[in-house]
């Protein structure tokens, strides 16, 4: 095996063992926003594969490829993490808790909501700052 | 030539691995985003230089320029994003500040609300 082979072979292990870490930090969580980090690092790692295989082939075809994954790789992160800040902020108690992350975090949202409609009195529901607004609401 | 890409190609990998291996090793998500952020800069870079030196070209240069350019230009605006909602969800580790700047900022912001001030945000 030539010296060129070797680097290759390490060069495309590293890149596959670099993928799987992401994967397996996408999947474990424990916040959607570690698992957007990792899609972001799972992205990345595709358009370096892409660009190691133009090197080594020797091709140009796959550069829109590049071009696309780099204009736009970014925008998913930054949806997600703008609805997550637009989220109610932790309670200290839950702290390191995501609400959107898991279904058991939604139950428990719902329900705390619906004890919420269901402890309301006739003069609870008359009050202003019950009413919605629009904004915040 | 190509054991010069391949090398380029190498720093790559070894800044990927190094990403993934941060992703799984660090505690909270502001150290995780330190950790994947370093392959999408400088791993970039060395590929598109790998792709340069590889196919032994200079006129695929100014292809590659708007790449690099566009991942500049959008990767901070992602991490920003996503450092600032892991700081507002609460989402990182005390223990593992040195300074936490923006608290005070914060502070600030929230005593000019309640004295009536609209907040800008």
């Amino acid at each position: 095996m030539t010296l060129h082979g070797v680097l290759l072979a390490l060069v495309f292990a590293l890149f596959a063992a670099g993928g799987a870490l992401a994967v397996f930090r996408a999947v474990r969580g424990p916040t959607i926003l570690d698992r957007m980090i990792a899609s972001d690092v799972l992205l990345t790692t595709t358009m370096l594969v892409l660009g190691a295989v133009m090197a080594v082939e020797g091709r140009d075809d796959l550069l829109p490829v590049l071009l696309v994954l780099a204009a736009g790789a970014a925008f998913a992160t930054v949806a997600v993490a703008r609805s997550v800040s637009k989220h109610d902020r932790q309670d200290p108690e839950g702290a390191g808790r995501d609400p959107l992350a898991t279904v058991d975090d939604a139950q428990d949202a719902l329900r705390s909501t619906r004890d919420q409609v269901d402890r309301l009195t006739p003069e609870d529901l008359d009050r202003d700052d019950l009413r919605p607004t629009g904004r915040d609401a | 030539m190509t054991i010069a890409a391949d090398l380029l190609l190498l720093g790559a990998a070894l800044l990927t691995f190094a990403a993934g291996l941060g992703l799984v090793r660090f505690r909270d998500a502001l150290s995780r985003l330190h950790a994947g952020t370093k392959p999408q800069v400088l791993g970039l870079l060395l590929v598109l230089a790998a792709i340069a030196v590889g196919n032994g070209r200079w006129d695929l240069v100014p292809a590659l320029i708007p790449v690099i350019g566009l991942q500049l230009v959008t990767v901070p605006v992602a991490a920003h994003m996503v450092a600032r909602a892991a700081y507002r969800t609460g989402n990182y580790r005390d223990d593992l500040l040195t300074a936490d700047e923006l608290a005070p900022a914060i502070e600030a912001a929230g005593e000019r609300e309640s004295s009536g001030i609209s907040d800008p945000s």
